[in-house]
C-alpha cells in the first residue's frame, strides 16, 4: 500500500504529539484496509479531523490510540451509511460517486444487513470466534484447537460446520437475490476452502 | 474475508463499550499471548468496537513483524556486504573487480601506514 501523508496539526496549525500522530496514523491504515470501497482521500481527511479534534480535547482523551481507533471506525462507518442512504445520482453512470465512494447502494446495504442478521442467528460465539481466528490468517488447526481448549478432530469438525453454516447463509442469499458484492463473496468461498 | 471482516464490523454494535477489555488485553490478544480461557476471547467477536481495535492491533503487530524482517535482511546483506564478493555485488561489479579494489585499498593503507 502506498504510504500516504497526513497533515496532522492542531486548530491553530501547531503540531500534534507523536504519540497522537502515531495512533492517528495507525487508524487511518487500518480504516483504508477495512472500508477498501471508500477512496482514501476521503478517509485521510477524516483522519487530519480527527486529530485535529484529538489535539484541542486531548486531556480529555483517556488512551489515544483506543480513542482513534474507535472514531475512525464510527466516521468511515457512518459515511458508508449515509452515503448508501443519499444515493445521489451524480451524472449518467454516477461514475462520480462510485470513484468516491463506490455503489454502495441503499439496495445492497439492505441486501448485506439481511445477510449478516443471517449470519448473526446462525453463527453462535464459538463459531465467530473461530470464524475470527482463520480472518488472521496466521493461525494454523493444532493453534486452533489449542484456543478452543479441544483435540484436533474436535477443532476439524467444528471449522467444518463454521464452514456449513456459513455457506448455507450464502446459498440462502444466493437464491433470495440477495446482491453481495462478488469479490467479497470469491473471497470468503475462498476462505472456506482453503482453510476448511 | 472481506465479508466476514464487515460482518464482525457491523454487527454487533456497542457504542457504550458494554463489558470490554482494556487496551493492554486487546494488545495481548492480538499478539497471541491472552490465556487461552480469557473471556475477552470470546467478548471480540461479539463487538464491533472491540473487534476494530483488535483488527487494528493486529495490523500494527503485522507490520512490525514486516519492518523487522526487512531489517534482518539488511542486517544480513550488511554481513555479505563484509565479504569481497559482496562489496563487488553491491558496487554492481564483477567479483574480481572487488577484490582487485580491495586490494588496493589494502595497498594504500600500509603505503600510508609505512609513509
Amino acid at each position: 500500500m502506498k504510504k500516504q501523508m497526513l497533515h496532522l496539526v492542531g486548530k491553530n496549525g501547531e503540531p500534534v504529539s507523536p504519540s497522537l500522530s502515531a495512533a492517528v496514523e495507525a487508524a487511518y491504515h487500518w480504516a483504508v484496509l477495512s472500508f477498501p470501497r471508500v477512496d482514501s482521500a476521503i478517509v485521510a481527511n477524516m483522519a487530519e479531523r480527527l486529530a485535529t479534534s484529538m489535539h484541542e480535547n486531548r486531556e480529555m482523551v483517556e488512551s489515544e490510540r483506543r480513542y482513534a481507533y474507535r472514531s475512525m471506525k464510527r466516521l468511515v462507518s457512518d459515511f458508508v451509511r449515509s452515503k448508501g442512504e443519499s444515493e445521489i445520482q451524480i451524472d449518467h453512470d454516477n461514475s462520480l460517486v462510485r470513484f468516491a465512494c463506490v455503489t454502495t447502494s441503499f439496495q445492497e446495504s439492505i441486501d448485506r444487513s439481511i445477510l449478516f442478521q443471517q449470519l448473526e442467528t446462525k453463527l453462535n460465539d464459538r463459531d465467530r470466534h473461530i470464524l475470527g481466528m482463520l480472518w488472521r490468517h496466521d493461525y494454523n488447526l493444532a493453534e486452533i484447537a489449542n484456543e478452543l481448549q479441544i483435540d484436533y478432530v474436535a477443532a476439524k469438525k467444528a471449522m467444518q460446520r463454521v464452514r456449513e453454516r456459513v455457506a448455507k447463509c450464502m446459498e440462502a442469499a444466493k437464491t433470495k437475490g440477495v446482491h453481495v458484492r462478488a469479490r467479497a463473496l470469491a473471497s470468503t468461498q475462498d476462505m472456506a476452502e482453503k482453510w476448511i | 474475508m472481506d465479508l466476514i471482516k464487515e460482518f464482525l464490523l457491523e454487527s454487533f454494535p456497542n457504542a457504550d463499550r458494554t463489558g470490554c477489555p482494556d487496551e493492554e488485553t486487546l494488545l495481548a490478544f492480538a499478539d497471541k499471548r491472552l490465556p487461552t480461557d480469557h473471556p475477552a476471547r470470546l467478548h471480540v467477536f461479539t463487538c464491533s468496537e472491540c473487534f476494530a481495535e483488535y483488527s487494528g492491533y493486529c495490523l500494527e503487530l503485522d507490520m512490525a513483524k514486516k519492518a523487522a524482517g526487512s531489517l534482518k535482511t539488511s542486517h544480513s546483506e550488511d554481513k555479505v556486504f563484509s565479504t569481497w564478493g559482496g562489496v563487488a555485488s553491491n558496487f554492481s561489479m564483477r567479483y574480481i573487480t572487488g577484490t582487485r579494489i580491495i586490494k588496493r585499498f589494502r595497498q594504500w593503507i600500509s603505503a600510508y601506514s609505512h609513509h
